[in-house]
């Protein structure tokens, strides 16, 4: 080995070697190429909650070894009325946030006269 | 079956902070290693409880349609892939098998590209000066390495991207006691160390005589299996090659960190292996390995592998079990699966060839060869995943030693 000290990968560099794929087609699983995209996204994101889950076990973990939480203190913590409130509120949010997708076909489905923005591009274009 | 519904669907895997902890072994922050946790636990729930599914998706659907169609049962395993690739089940599974490939590979490229400098200097400090690391620039890749990423492992063996580059070797090692979970051993020597048990038992029992002296091990990779054969055999000289200068600066590094002295790393092409003298190593022997390699190489290697070995030397090569008509179908389709989805397209050919006739050609008599069947050696007892075992086609920690005696 020379002596000659090597630049740290910026972590842009290490995200986009890390992310290369392997020599040769990928095999296809799904007859739609946005169903593989959507498969992998979500096996992504599956890794990616189990981690979040091990970091907040390592946190509860480490405030009882630290004795700022007692064992039992996160199963048998009760929200008081007003928490209660808010947490449940934020469940709501999120589970509204994650079917938008779905909440929206159902306007659209709703809508009558509902233009492509094709069909307004041609009647802004007129004048109307 | 009784207690099924009581009994545990899955042995849980060892979290990848009970991996062993050598010299070279990189340092995994906390997110890394609940990534490769992820991986191992996934990995398990997979084989225990979605892979049996093809077999039921085959029996009860893919089959039959079969029949209906053809007016026969499928007479190949390329059949049978063809007629499962269209199965939405096998479809989902085998997406399910190749994405925790590649969130693995990424998981393990990002924890060693972070520390590409400290990595080369820790393996530098082991190896600078030390006689048994022999690299050689000149050696080429064989296009069989150049031009496959294995097991979806972007830059595969031999990418360097610093002086000294051992990442390839760091990530792989990172990432086999997760795809193996655990179940050769906190090192990943259970390979090895059932070479090397099978060795001082069963083949000494019908070779009393055979003290080897001179081990060559080909296509050593990062090591995992020569250690174990190493502390096996401490006065046997063992030279372990491979074209890789990456696996063997770390394998070197690694080996050194364990206490291990009697192993020369090479960088050398099994199939040129001319440096050593006809007849001058008492055992070879390749790990895992063959597959690896090319119709064309494969029997070039075999053959100096005949070459360099002693009359009276013991040659095996440690694999999956080869395909043979007395397999079903359906395991040796199931076997077939990584050749396709997982990079490793000789796999299909090697383990369908006749290793026993290559091993005649190579120049041994048809009465020298053996068989041998090893199970990996976790801590000094047998691997005990055996339901994983037969769930896990072409992963399990049970292999076949295909070997021979030189005769004298």
């Amino acid at each position: 080995m020379t002596d000659q000290s090597n630049e740290k990968l910026s972590p842009s560099e290490i995200a986009q070697i890390a992310n290369t794929k392997a020599q040769g087609k990928r095999p296809q699983y799904f007859a739609d190429p946005m169903d593989e995209h959507s498969f992998s996204m979500s096996m992504t994101l599956m890794a990616e909650l189990a981690v979040a889950r091990e970091r907040i076990d390592t946190l509860e973990r480490i405030l009882v070894q630290k004795g700022v939480l007692q064992e039992g203190d996160v199963e048998g913590y009760v929200p008081d009325a007003q928490a209660g409130e808010e947490r449940q509120q934020a469940q709501v949010e999120y589970s509204a946030r994650m079917f938008r997708s779905l909440q929206q076909q159902v306007e659209a489905m709703a809508e009558k006269n509902s233009l492509s923005m094709h069909e307004m591009a041609q009647r802004l274009a007129q004048n109307e | 079956m009784t207690n099924s519904s009581k009994a545990p669907q899955f042995e849980v895997p060892p979290p990848v902070t009970d991996a062993y902890r050598h010299g070279v072994y990189p340092q995994l922050n906390h997110d890394e290693r609940a990534r490769l946790n992820f991986v191992a636990a996934c990995n398990r729930v997979v084989a225990a409880t979605l892979t049996k599914g093809n077999e039921l998706a085959y029996q009860t659907q893919v089959e039959p349609e079969f029949e209906r169609t053809q007016g026969r049962k499928p007479n190949t395993r390329q059949e049978v892939r063809k007629a499962m690739n269209a199965n939405p089940y096998h479809s989902a599974w085998s997406a399910v098998r190749r994405n925790l490939m590649e969130i693995r590979q990424q998981a393990g490229a990002a924890i060693v590209l972070r520390q590409l400098d400290e990595l080369a200097q820790r393996a530098d400090k082991l190896n600078s000066g030390d006689a048994n690391l022999v690299l050689n620039a000149g050696v080429e890749i064989p296009s069989y390495v150049a031009e496959v990423d294995h097991h979806c492992m972007p830059g595969s063996y031999y990418r360097e991207l610093v002086d000294g580059d051992v990442s390839p070797a760091a990530n792989y090692d990172a990432g086999f006691f997760v795809t193996t979970g655990g179940t050769i051993g906190n090192l990943c020597d259970g390979a090895g160390k059932s070479i090397a048990n099978w060795v001082k038992q069963t083949a000494l029992e019908s070779q009393p005589g055979f003290s080897p002296k001179r081990i060559l091990d080909v296509g050593v990779a990062a090591g995992h299996s020569i250690v174990p054969i190493a502390q096996a055999f401490p006065d046997a000289e063992i030279i372990a090659i491979d074209v890789a200068a990456p696996m063997l600066r770390y394998a070197h590094a690694r080996a050194k960190s364990l206490g291990i002295t009697n192993i020369k790393f090479m960088q050398m092409s099994g199939e040129d292996m001319s440096v050593f003298a006809d007849e001058s190593f008492d055992w070879v022997q390749s790990s895992i390995f063959l597959h690896e390699l090319s119709a064309k190489a494969l029997p070039r290697l075999l053959r100096e592998c005949y070459r360099v070995l002693k009359p009276g030397g013991l040659t095996l090569h440690l694999e999956q079990p080869q395909y043979e008509d007395s397999m079903p179908l359906f395991e040796q389709f199931m076997r077939d699966w990584d050749s396709y989805n997982n990079s490793e397209p000789f796999w299909t050919a090697m383990h369908s060839c006749d290793l026993e006739a290559a091993l005649v050609t190579s120049g041994f008599k048809p009465t020298d060869l053996f068989r041998a069947g090893l199970v990996g050696v976790v801590e000094g007892e047998e691997a005990t995943s055996g339901s994983g075992a037969s769930q896990d086609h072409g992963r399990a920690a049970a292999w076949h030693s295909y070997g021979a005696w030189r005769s004298q």
